[in-house]
């Protein structure tokens, strides 16, 4: 009897507790997103900054960080789809144009013009990471950070060979040089190397060069070449044009003619390939900026000799710049618009995660990080970002930078797994470049239907 | 005769061990190159022919991949979820399936073709409208969506894999109980269920497996870091740019292990004879 | 007899009361989505707008425009017809052999049970491996042997037969469900057998078989939805390739659901799917009087 009496003592104060707090609960915002352990640890500090930070303006506000580590697509269409959106979120490139057209998403455009704060205007991020919709009218905003392709290499190895390492300066870094480097580093298990008529190709030791297939390897030498996956309206194909069928067919020679370069099924002997440069099976690797973090770790580490160039050129030098957009959920963002919006200004202020910037994995999205030495000095690790860091993926990105179609184009989830599937036999050598471009030009024209910012 | 008998069987036994040896390497391999790579460090986990001995010996993958992520919590989560789910599946399923095979009633097998169809449409189509569903009820971010549905039923799969084996009983036995004024639940309980022991263990053991690893549910149905189940926990050493195999391996080593030993004990009741012969005699 | 009759009639009470958990269950939880699905199959539903009946327009361009679409059912049947037949029979002899009384019986039920339950994303891995053309573990051997090498997965032609290979080893979960089932194998029958001088076929082709029938059928079934439902293999090791050869049906409706926001064109093809298990269900289903054995069947 005591004993219930006491239940009902107790949940009635757990009862009175609950609508007392809920009464006077402050602003709790969502934020979603994904990413490694240290992505995670990173931007759940950076939530609780927030937090801290704006206390004294928000009283009592909450920052509830839902990290998603899989099924994130899944996930947030169910929570959209419920009438339960986050209210900011990390989110895929294919879907979030998409979803500004319908007004899922936030124009933050007049935010931006009524704001004083510099981190956020237009003017003061990267031009490329704005991802424009309406005919270049409104936009979401930009990348959580700014991503680029580049091509890592081992020093030791170019030491060891006595071949000057790649320039860093795009414009001296040419195919030709890029081929005989790549010849020169390639050997088999007796040393020869490609073009010895006793040359093995069945058992290289190193491979001069490695890159993935799926499209960011691929597009920059396309558009170095003069060429391009459709017109810049986006309405006719361009991939089977000579210029874009000549730089694919070079990189599969790579593999396939020159065997200076692992085709798809040898590149599984290193799914890592930061591994693979750090243990000499491959001299140099085309992949994106953020491998820097766990390069720059094994660098700082005394376990490799990292160096970094840009991607070679075959007419003139091409940046891919691409990244995942943050983004405003218009639904939820609208009630506690305030406090949305700083928290907004806050996750795509690079100061905000500085350490993930210096860690290597992200780069900042506001400029003045790539120009005011100061504030370079605060992202640019010494001991993390190779010495050529500066020419070679700074300044590379900053004259030669383009945006990859994901931040333009309709369709462009499909039109890039038509790309990649029709591809995978060239890469095989089954079929020539020309028959597999032809067939994507052919594939991927009734979904050339224009671009979202004209 | 005899002899020549004897001599047969003695190389049908032979050939019995021979193809149950060589077939355990091959089915072995996949959690030999699990255990092994759970040793190693990233570099040597994907040389190429695959090396067999980890060197160096990296057992620091366990205590660094366990305390990457609040794994004891995960744990309590995923055997909170557990004990709700098994029971209720173990118990419903084994209701429903009874009545599917041994009572007769109206529409029952039509009924049965119907309830069959859930298991016929991909989750990515009904994803979306079972999340509003769960929303409607109030149950997001609860362990609700992921125990509750368990206690009707359980699923078609189990239902219909008991209800096979519950008609594999000769009816003689439930009308000699009717016969002593049982009811249908009685009979179920002293006739039935002890004699399909190996099926209803077969469906704890699945079940157990399923809701142990499955990832989807909690990923989509839970916000709460606090709530977070082992299998998101593994999920978290897979991300878009970065892959640290070596802690994933040597998590999903430890995640493992309860499972195995789950069988290993269940599959102890899948003793031949234990069942019919038993009871009649 | 006046018992007897009270008995049935209060059979049916009982009868739907017991089964009112699972009815319950599909009518709160299940039917709605189900629904849901048919009715946005019939729109342009993209998630976030409010979905338009289009009438057949997704059909229609399933049928007209769409070649993933014909690609993925090809791949999709080849695979299921494949790996169903592969792995009901490769399992129940492996149950076969795990079901004699031999030394070590739990260690070997445990290990050709360890596939199922090895994380895919392992499997995957190691799999990738044994494929890889270059370094691959089949390839050496066919090499050994003096075979030529081939692609596997690597290849348009050949990477449904390595799939298919490859869902032998996760035949697990069947395996155990017919060591379950050959439990219930009375074991006078086999007795009987032996006294009328039959011999290891006779015990197997007049006791075993038979009496297994429902769990084939069971199998046969399961295996039937489940392998119409591949995923996992497509979404891990191929992507869908190499040049859409692998691009499973329910890989291509996750595809166009999450990826490519047309979520009223995946429940179009979700439509499609259904209408295939369910034929292919239906068929097993009425055949199963001419060839399922149940020792209750003349109750039913």
């Amino acid at each position: 009897m005591r004993r219930s009496i006491w239940t009902v003592v107790l949940s009635l104060i757990l009862v009175i507790g609950i609508v007392v707090s809920s009464a006077s609960a402050a602003v709790e915002l969502i934020y979603t997103y994904w990413g490694s352990p240290l992505e995670r640890d990173a931007q759940a500090k950076m939530c609780r900054d927030f937090e801290k930070a704006y206390q004294s303006i928000f009283p009592g506000i909450k920052v509830k960080d839902i990290y998603i580590p899989s099924n994130y697509d899944e996930k947030i269409n169910a929570m959209v789809a419920a009438g339960e959106p986050p209210h900011v979120a990390q989110l895929g490139e294919a879907l979030a144009l998409e979803w500004a057209e319908k007004g899922i998403l936030m124009d933050i455009l007049p935010l931006i013009k009524q704001d004083k704060d510099p981190s956020v205007q237009i003017e003061n991020r990267l031009s490329m990471t704005w991802y424009w919709y309406d005919k270049g009218k409104k936009t979401i905003g930009t990348n959580l950070a700014a991503e680029v392709m580049v091509l890592w290499y081992n020093k030791e190895i170019f030491d060891k060979a006595g071949i000057p390492y790649p320039a860093s300066n795009p414009e001296a870094w040419t195919w030709e040089k890029f081929l005989d480097t790549a010849i020169k580093l390639t050997t088999d298990r007796n040393g020869r190397h490609p073009g010895d008529p006793e040359f093995d190709p069945s058992n290289i030791d190193t491979f001069g060069v490695a890159f993935g297939t799926w499209w960011a390897p691929i597009l920059p030498f396309i558009w170095s070449n003069g060429g391009d996956i459709c017109d810049p309206e986006g309405k006719r194909p361009l991939i089977n044009t000579p210029a874009s069928v000549e730089a694919i067919q070079k990189l599969a020679d790579l593999m396939l003619k020159y065997h200076v370069a692992p085709t798809p099924t040898q590149m599984q002997a290193f799914p890592a390939l930061r591994i693979a440069l750090q243990t000499k099976k491959v001299a140099m690797y085309i992949d994106g900026q953020w491998a820097l973090l766990d390069l720059g770790q094994m660098a700082k580490e005394g376990r490799i000799k990292l160096g970094v160039a840009p991607l070679p050129k075959l007419r003139k030098p091409v940046c891919l710049e691409l990244g995942a957009p943050n983004v405003m959920f218009t639904a939820s963002a609208q009630k506690y618009l305030k406090e949305s919006w700083e928290f907004y200004k806050w996750t795509t202020n690079s100061e905000k995660v500085i350490s993930l910037i210096r860690g290597g994995l992200w780069m900042p999205l506001q400029k003045w990080y790539y120009t005011n030495p100061k504030y370079m000095s605060q992202w640019l690790d010494p001991e993390v970002h190779p010495s050529e860091y500066k020419p070679a993926v700074i300044d590379y990105l900053l004259k030669y930078g383009r945006r990859s179609p994901s931040y333009y184009l309709r369709n462009w989830g499909k039109i890039s797994d038509i790309m990649y599937q029709e591809l995978t036999n060239v890469w095989l050598g089954k079929v020539s470049a020309k028959i597999a471009c032809d067939n994507i030009a052919n594939k991927i024209k009734p979904l050339l239907v224009g671009r979202y910012d004209k | 005769m005899a002899l020549s008998k004897s001599l047969s069987i003695k190389i049908g036994k032979t050939i019995t061990y021979i193809i149950l040896i060589l077939g355990s390497i091959v089915f072995m391999l996949p959690f030999i190159w699990l255990l092994r790579s759970s040793f190693m460090e990233l570099g040597q986990i994907f040389i190429l022919p695959p090396e067999w001995i980890p060197r160096p010996f990296r057992w620091q993958n366990y205590p660094e991949a366990l305390t990457a992520a609040p794994f004891l919590t995960y744990f309590l989560n995923t055997l909170k979820i557990l004990i709700f789910n098994e029971s209720g599946v173990v118990l419903t399923s084994i209701i429903c399936a009874y009545s599917f095979a041994r009572l007769r009633w109206p529409g029952r097998d039509l009924i049965f073709a119907v309830l069959l169809t859930s298991l016929m449409l991909p989750y990515a189509v009904t994803l979306i409208p079972t999340f509003i569903l769960w929303k409607m009820l109030g149950a997001l971010n609860t362990f609700i969506p992921l125990t509750v549905p368990a206690w009707f039923g359980g699923g078609m799969f189990y239902i219909f894999l008991l209800r096979q084996f519950f008609l594999t009983i000769p009816y003689e036995l439930d009308e000699a109980a009717y016969m002593d004024g049982a009811s249908p639940l009685k009979v179920l309980w002293s006739i039935v269920v002890p004699l399909s022991k190996p099926a209803i263990i077969t469906v704890a053991i699945f079940n157990f497996i399923g809701v142990w690893n499955d990832l989807l549910g909690p990923i989509i149905y839970l916000s709460d870091p606090d709530k977070y189940t082992l299998a998101i926990g593994l999920s978290v050493f897979r991300s878009m740019y970065t892959a640290q195999w070596h802690y994933l391996m040597a998590a999903s080593v430890v995640v493992l292990a309860p499972v195995i030993v789950i069988f290993f004990i269940g599959q102890r009741y899948f003793i031949q004879g234990i069942a019919l012969t038993g009871l009649k005699g | 007899m006046r018992k007897k009759r009270s008995l049935y009639s209060n059979e049916a009470k009982w009868g739907i009361i017991l089964a009112l958990p699972a009815i319950l269950g599909f009518l709160i939880w299940t039917l709605g989505p189900m629904i849901a699905s048919f009715v946005l199959g019939f729109t342009d539903w993209n998630v976030v707008s409010t979905p338009h009946l289009i009438g057949v327009g997704n059909f229609k361009k399933m049928f007209v425009e769409d070649f993933i679409f014909k690609k993925s059912i090809y791949a999709t049947v080849y695979y299921s017809v494949g790996s169903v037949i592969a792995s009901i029979i490769f399992a129940f002899l492996i149950a076969l052999l795990l079901n004699q009384k031999v030394k070590g019986l739990p260690i070997f039920r445990t290990i050709f049970y360890l596939p199922s339950i090895t994380p895919a994303i392992a499997s995957a891995m190691l799999w990738i491996w044994l494929f890889n053309p270059d370094f691959g573990l089949l390839n050496q051997i066919l090499q050994r042997f003096g075979l030529p090498r081939l692609l596997w997965i690597y290849d348009e032609k050949q990477v449904i037969p390595s799939l298919i290979f490859m869902s032998i080893w996760g035949m697990g979960g069947m395996m155990v469900i017919f060591l379950a089932g050959l439990q219930g194998v009375p074991q006078e029958l086999y007795e009987a057998v032996e006294i009328d001088g039959g011999n290891w076929w006779h015990r197997f082709r007049y006791v075993t078989i038979p009496m297994m029938t429902p769990t084939i059928f069971f199998n046969l079934v399961m295996a039937i939805i489940g392998s119409f439902q591949v995923f996992t293999s497509a979404y891990i090791m191929t992507s869908g390739g190499p040049n859409y050869a692998s691009m499973f049906y329910v890989y291509y409706i996750y595809l166009s659901a999450f990826r490519y926001g047309q979520m009223g064109y995946a429940c179009a093809l979700a439509i499609i799917l259904f209408l295939i298990i369910l034929s292919f269900t239906l068929v097993v289903f009425k055949s199963s009087p001419y060839w399922v054995y149940y020792e209750s069947a003349r109750r039913r």
